[in-house]
């Protein structure tokens, strides 16, 4: 008999190497971790949270060596979320640093020229249990100085 | 050795009901009703606002890491308006195979895009997923078409395969990341208080007095329960519906008291769930019922 797109063998034959590479893939990537997107480790809040949370913020040193806070959510809406490279900065090259430091510090309207080094900090809070709480600093860790040329 | 054929069996099985012959309404209305989220997905955000993202601060998922940042705005809307021409065309079952699948890659290449500033970003990934089979479904096929064929059958049965994968793997990393500490411990509490504050939580005050309650590790066995039962629960027909409840529930609680979006996952459940098959009978003894209905009053 067959099918109205062919035989059905065949598309059973189709539907065979679909599933079996679809299902592979999305297998594969969770086992071994890769985030080959939308295939994906699905590691979607798998972490316990506690009481503390972690948030990343950019410091900006001027020639008098005064340090200014980069207030990163009032960039451009094309910033946004580019604050999830900041941790992952640590391990770039030199030129990488200055390069992607050089784009936040100019979108938040910095005269480049004007700029010694910039500091990557990684700043650990208390989770506020009242809307009305402040935000309670636990520590600051500068854990990159990138120095400009 | 009869172990061996026990699994060839149950292999044998599991092939035969994947690729039993399916009705080409079913498969039509479901390419429809997925076709019509990606629609709802790709007006629902302002994709041109990436653009002009640095390259320096562009951190490409692979399947765009040939770009060497976020296109200009007007291809970003070009790519957009195609889409949305595609939804319509395929809504209206013109070249439904080929629309749809226009509509994917519109939805596909935007979301990838966003998901390339060093954070991956899952909120469209189970509808693109799960929209893959569907690349398959025959064109021919329309909805109220009575027709059954192999190729009507399998698209949805494998997309549903996936969305049971998907949500399992889901719990799977929950428990080899956490193990029941995820639930046992206060971890859906400080989930919930580090959640409400955010802009997009409609209802901060809420999370955080529901927080302060014995409710959430319930909430967080019953979440990881039902993730990890997903294969379990799709597999019957019943139990499928409770499973949609209950995922539905909770992407819902999770957007009013957090802010995140997970409709498209929600949707997405729903309309491979829905019984497409019963509204066609129960439409067609409708209509059967009208139409004789004069005759039966004549005699």
């Amino acid at each position: 008999m067959r099918d109205l797109d062919g035989a059905p063998d065949d598309n059973r034959r189709l539907g065979r190497i679909v599933a079996t590479s679809l299902l592979g893939l999305l297998v594969f990537c969770f086992a071994t971790g890769n985030e080959w997107w939308p295939f994906s480790s699905f590691a979607l809040f798998s972490e316990v949270r506690g009481p503390e949370q972690t948030s990343w913020s950019l410091y900006v040193v001027d020639s008098d060596g005064e340090a200014s806070a980069v207030v990163l959510d009032s960039l451009p809406e094309s910033h946004w979320g580019s604050h999830h490279v900041l941790p992952t900065l640590a391990n770039a090259s030199h030129h990488e640093q200055v390069a992607a430091a050089s784009a936040w510090v100019e979108a938040a309207g910095y005269d480049l020229d004007t700029v010694e080094q910039v500091r990557v900090v990684r700043n650990v809070s208390a989770v506020p249990t009242d809307l009305q709480a402040p935000v309670e600093q636990i520590s600051q860790t500068v854990t990159l100085e990138i120095d400009f040329p | 050795m009869s172990g061996i054929a026990t699994s060839s069996i149950g292999v044998g099985r599991l092939d035969q009901a994947m690729f039993a012959p399916g009705s080409a309404h079913r498969v039509a209305c479901l390419r429809t009703a997925l076709v019509v989220i990606i629609g709802l997905r790709l007006i629902s955000h302002q994709w041109w606002s990436m653009s002009g993202r640095p390259a320096e601060l562009f951190r490409p998922v692979p399947v765009v890491s040939w770009l060497a940042t976020v296109p200009p705005m007007w291809l970003l809307v070009v790519v957009e308006v195609v889409g949305l021409i595609a939804v319509a065309l395929c809504v209206m079952s013109k070249w439904p195979r080929v629309t749809f699948v226009m509509a994917w890659a519109s939805l596909f290449l935007l979301a990838a895009l966003h998901s390339s500033a060093g954070k991956i970003m899952h909120n469209e990934v189970l509808l693109l997923l799960a929209c893959i089979p569907l690349w398959f479904a025959p064109s021919w096929a329309r909805p109220w078409d009575r027709r059954e064929s192999t190729a009507s059958g399998w698209p949805p049965r494998l997309a549903l395969v996936v969305v049971a994968i998907v949500y399992f793997m889901t719990g799977l990393k929950k428990l080899i990341s956490s193990g029941l500490d995820w639930v046992a411990s206060d971890n859906l509490s400080w989930v919930l208080y580090a959640g409400a504050p955010s802009d997009k939580s409609v209802l901060p005050a809420v999370a955080i007095a529901l927080a302060g309650t014995w409710l959430p590790p319930v909430i967080a066995g019953v979440s990881l329960t039902l993730e990890l039962a997903a294969p379990l629960l799709l597999w019957g027909r019943r139990s499928r519906y409770l499973f949609a409840a209950g995922i539905v529930g909770m992407h819902v609680g999770i957007g009013l008291l957090i802010g995140l979006d997970y409709s498209a996952w929600a949707l997405t459940v729903i309309v491979l769930v829905f019984p497409w098959d019963r509204l066609r009978q129960a439409t067609s003894e409708e209509r059967t019922t009208t139409r004789f209905l004069p005759i039966r009053l004549a005699r």
